[in-house]
């Protein structure tokens, strides 16, 4: 075994296993720090993948912005802090089942696929390459992710503001 | 890529987009400069001004060569012009029913409201002129966020709130299986671009990739048929369609289900139909076809039957919007030459029916302030004219000879039985369903011509409203008795075939 | 390619592990070499501007082991655990806030020679990981069961997040001038002419920002003493509490290198045109300039008075962001125009 394949089992399972215990665990902030683990992991096999610009994005934006804003909302609301769901057992085998369905399926799937060529040059400045395809050819997609931002964040402040009246009356 | 390159691509083909796009910043904007005193009421014609202008210059575009700027991340073919039209109307009209709707609603924030509008109908647009998966999934996105904004803008009511709630989840859900699906296209094919993904796909030889192709299709059907709402993924449409306001719903039921389907051909047919299939005679496209058939029959099925059972009428026009999703389907499975004039010439029917049906139930329901059935009782002794356009809709839903739905459904019936093969099955589980759906559509007819009214008072019409029911009975007849002059329209100025010339 | 590339690519095997335990070993003890006479430093520095002595009596009259006596004081101390704390996360915190303090210290490149990880994209590496220190600090906070301490939290995620941005805005146009996000070809165009000079809105963008990613003075409302007891850590004792410090003192270090890396030219000769760049002159230049950063913050926590939480928001997103903004703006019509 060399070492990529030993780094690569280490992070994907710490991936899953982070993904797991965000499902299972009892406390919210529990389940955001697993899903930490998750992004952190994911982050560290985009690496593997010598795509350094996507893995540093990853830890930026998911584990840095989203996790922080997802604790944030979840102290300053902590009314239950504790999930209690209770448990059907049949579901849960249901969907056990199903899970091992698909990934058999999908697992055979891949094992059949016979990649015919690999991309060899993509690791060669890959935050200029990822720049150049971004603000060249995929220059239309990109402008209109600015009006789905400003969409967004339209949209946050019209569900999440108070009236004018209403803040009046509570001062 | 330096600026001159940037200004020689033929960007005068995004016109219309453009009109939305600044329509819709120019509009934020004035909002934000603009004292919170002043009414809003006139932002709502100014957006109806700018999609009708875009309309227009949309359709100047029609009968041109096709044409595309950087790789194809937009394009504009007869399939763009044509369904970018269904959704320019679509817009206008729910623009309209706004207008009436805001001047009576508790919703506070309406400049917002249009813009949100005009950002969806961008990001509808942008799905419907794009041959690139990048482009189509942020334009799914735009339309999707801002669907979910418009579900929960009624901040005080609960209704709103758990629509607005289930419907984000509920679409975040679909949108990562969509991009699951979208990124076994990438994988397979290592590019964004729909030709080049069907040429590389189609490359692959039956035993290498055929397993994971066609899960890529099928991840990707299951992700994209949330925005169509077909069984099984239908489920939240009722619940939704019934807390959002009704240009909400009205939105959601016309205006984003064409954009669903819109998108659904553009990906599906521009990839599948070349690549090798199950048996050796056949594309990927027909042998996968039996899992889509199956969802089209189950949609009409369920769709109907549950309508059935509705007292609540915003509930079951959201039933009935499943059911006609079903109905759609149908082409889409038989695959025939007819399959892009049937479903664009059911869609505009759709649009004039249902829209029309809708601006009348939001005239009842702000009569009564409920949207119970018993709204519609004794509403003939109350207003004849309302009632009688009321019943040409549901007519035309039902689709009983003379309206725009007939002729529709008949289109629909004719391509299916001369697809090879012909889809029996499927055709005779629509002619059964549709006779289902004529014991809910008439009883709505029931209620307002047989039962006594509960008040006398008369009823109010709304310009914006009045303007749409009258445009609506206009196209529903129209299209009913003379649907010729719409086909050939059709066939005069768009080919259709010019989606597949990708490159 | 330089020897540390080398052993980067190596095949892995047990003689490789030693050598960067090794490595690692040793930029910790430089690490906690500075720290232990940052604080020193800091506490003497206040003590001049207040014209008292400061520490002088542990390690001759100069104090010099003062540091040394403290840490061993927070070593023996009794590791306190409040009763209804949350166990797992509370032992986790320290590590989660100290670990990536550590982390960024491996793409910072001190001399020519002397420097770890060489990757493209060192300067966002910086910026992404040491975010992560956030997600340490508000677990403590929640972790305490205290309500000072998740009041400490939530006021460390708020401030963070609203000056990361400006923090990131402000290095764009340090990005634009070099055209690289590597933190040594940043170095390298600074060779005639440091970034102070011609980024001089974006270096005082980013000096503020970078006290409020520290929790220093004037921003320290995190652990404000006087409103919060001590903010997050209120219920460490004990060497879990020396992390916080301890990491709090790293990135006083880390931002320091990384400041003088971005803005005053690494270890480029501050005067130009003097030809000083001498094999080991480097080590110099940089120590000095480094040691001109750290004094500037330590004299800006002695001279100003705490600012209030809205107005800490309001600056930070009112005042810095359009600014950092503008000067993006105004470095690209430079860089179109004049380069």
């Amino acid at each position: 075994m060399n070492g990529e394949v030993l780094v690569f089992l280490i992070l994907a399972s710490l991936a899953v296993i982070g993904g797991l215990l965000m499902l299972n665990l009892k406390k919210v902030v529990h389940m955001l720090l697993s899903l930490v683990l998750t992004f952190l992991s994911i982050a560290g096999l985009f690496i593997m993948l010598s795509a350094e610009f996507v893995a540093v994005v990853q830890v930026l934006i998911y584990s840095g912005a989203v996790t922080i804003m997802m604790i944030f909302g979840i102290m300053l609301t902590r009314h239950q802090d504790e999930q209690r769901v209770q448990k059907n057992r049949v579901r849960t085998w249901v969907v056990l089942i199903g899970i091992l369905v698909f990934f058999y399926t999908m697992y055979e799937a891949i094992t059949r696929f016979v990649s015919v060529e690999q991309a060899s040059e993509l690791h060669i400045e890959n935050t200029k390459q990822i720049g150049m395809a971004l603000y060249a050819k995929y220059v239309i997609p990109f402008e209109l992710t600015s009006v789905l931002l400003l969409v967004a964040l339209i949209g946050a402040i019209v569900l999440a503001k108070r009236e004018e009246e209403e803040e009046v009356k509570q001062e | 890529m330096d600026i001159g390159t940037l200004l020689s691509y033929p960007w005068e083909i995004m016109m219309p987009e453009f009109i939305i796009l600044i329509a819709a910043t120019g509009l934020s904007l004035t909002d934000l400069f603009l004292p919170s005193r002043v009414n809003r009421r006139i932002f709502g014609w100014i957006s109806a001004a700018a999609v009708l202008a875009a309309l227009i210059s949309l359709l100047t575009q029609a009968g041109s060569e096709p044409a595309q700027i950087l790789h194809n991340t937009y394009r504009l073919d007869s399939f763009s012009i044509s369904f970018k039209a269904l959704l320019l109307f679509g817009t206008l009209l729910v623009l309209l029913i706004s207008t009436s709707y805001l001047a009576r609603s508790d919703v506070e924030e309406q400049g917002e409201w249009y813009y949100l509008f005009l950002a969806a109908l961008l990001g509808a647009m942008m799905m419907a002129s794009s041959a690139d998966l990048i482009t189509l999934f942020v334009g799914l996105e735009l339309l999707a966020i801002a669907s979910y904004i418009l579900t929960g803008i009624r901040k005080k009511s609960a209704e709103s709130n758990e629509a607005a709630m289930k419907y984000a989840i509920n679409g975040g859900i679909a949108t990562a299986v969509t991009l699951f699906g979208f990124s076994y296209l990438y994988g397979l094919s290592g590019s964004t671009n729909l030709g080049d993904i069907s040429r590389e796909i189609s490359a692959l030889s039956a035993d290498h990739g055929h397993a994971l192709t066609v899960a890529a299709f099928i991840i990707t059907f299951v992700g994209l048929s949330f925005k169509l709402a077909t069984v099984p993924f239908h489920m939240w449409a009722p619940d939704i369609y019934q807390g959002s306001p009704l240009p909400v719903m009205a939105f959601l039921s016309v205006v984003s289900k064409t954009a669903g389907f819109i998108i659904l051909f553009r990906v599906m047919l521009s990839i599948f139909p070349t690549v090798q299939g199950f048996q050796p005679d056949e594309s990927l496209y027909q042998s996968v076809m039996i899992f889509v058939s199956i969802a089209a029959g189950l949609t009409m099925i369920i769709g109907n039957i549950l309508a059935l059972r509705q007292n609540n009428i915003k509930r079951l026009f959201a039933y009935s919007s499943i059911a006609h999703a079903g109905y759609l389907l149908v082409p889409f499975v038989a695959f025939s030459q007819m399959m892009f004039e049937s479903t664009w010439f059911y869609l505009l029917a759709y649009v004039f029916m249902n829209l029309g049906a809708l601006a009348v139930l939001h005239i009842i329901i702000s009569e009564n302030q409920s949207a119970h059935i018993s709204g519609f009782a004794g509403l003939y002794q109350r207003s004849p004219v309302l009632t009688v356009c009321m019943t040409i809709f549901l007519l035309s839903l039902a689709g009983i000879p003379g309206t725009a739905g007939f002729m529709g459904k008949l289109h629909i019936f004719i391509g299916a039985l001369f697809a090879d093969p012909s889809r029996y099955v499927l055709v005779s589980v629509m002619l059964v369903t549709t006779v289902v759906s004529y014991i809910y559509y008439f009883s709505i007819m029931l209620h307002m011509y047989m039962r006594p009214p509960k008040r006398y008072t008369k009823i109010t019409w709304p310009i914006g409203a009045t303007l749409t029911i009258a445009l609506c009975v206009a196209g529903t007849l129209l299209l009913g008795i003379f649907p010729g002059a719409a086909l050939q329209f059709l066939q005069e100025y768009f080919w259709f075939n010019d989606m597949f010339t990708l490159n | 390619m330089s020897w540390i590339d080398q052993l980067l690519q190596s095949p892995p095997g047990w003689s490789n592990f030693l050598t960067f335990m090794a490595l690692g070993s040793m930029m910790l003890t430089i690490t906690l070499g500075f720290v232990t006479y940052a604080i020193l430093a800091e506490r003497k520095i206040m003590g001049a501007m207040q014209l008292r002595h400061g520490p002088n009596q542990v390690g001759g009259r100069f104090g010099l082991l003062q540091t040394v006596a403290d840490i061993l004081k927070l070593l023996l101390k009794e590791d306190i655990r409040p009763a209804h704390a949350d166990r797992a996360l509370f032992i986790i915190a320290p590590i989660l806030t100290y670990v990536p303090a550590f982390l960024v210290i491996a793409v910072l490149p001190f001399t020519e020679a002397f420097h770890f990880a060489d990757i493209g994209i060192g300067l966002l590496y910086y910026i992404a990981i040491s975010g992560l220190s956030t997600i340490g600090i508000v677990t403590a906070g929640w972790a305490s069961n205290n309500k000072y301490a998740l009041m400490g939290g939530m006021r460390a995620a708020a401030q963070m997040i609203s000056y990361e941005i400006p923090l990131v805005m402000s290095v764009v146009g340090i990005i634009l001038f070099t055209g690289s996000l590597n933190l040594i070809d940043i170095v390298n165009a600074q060779e005639s002419l440091a970034f102070i000079f011609l980024q001089p809105i974006a270096f005082l963008i980013f000096f503020i920002a970078g006290t409020a990613e520290l929790n220093r003075t004037p921003f320290d409302l995190p652990e404000a003493e006087s409103e919060l007891v001590a903010g997050y850590h209120v219920e460490y004792s004990g060497f879990r509490f020396a992390f916080f410090m301890l990491s709090e003192y790293v990135y006083l270090f880390a931002i320091s290198a990384l400041i003088t890396i971005l803005f005053l030219g690494g270890w480029h000769d501050p005067i130009p045109y003097l030809e000083l760049d001498g094999p080991g002159l480097g080590a110099i230049w940089f120590s000095l300039k480094f040691i001109g950063v750290v004094f500037l913050f330590i004299w800006v926590r002695v001279s100003f008075p705490r600012l209030r939480a809205d107005q800490l928001m309001e600056f930070g997103w009112k005042v810095l962001l359009p600014v950092a903004l503008a000067n993006i703006f105004v470095s690209a019509v430079i860089k179109e125009f004049f380069f």
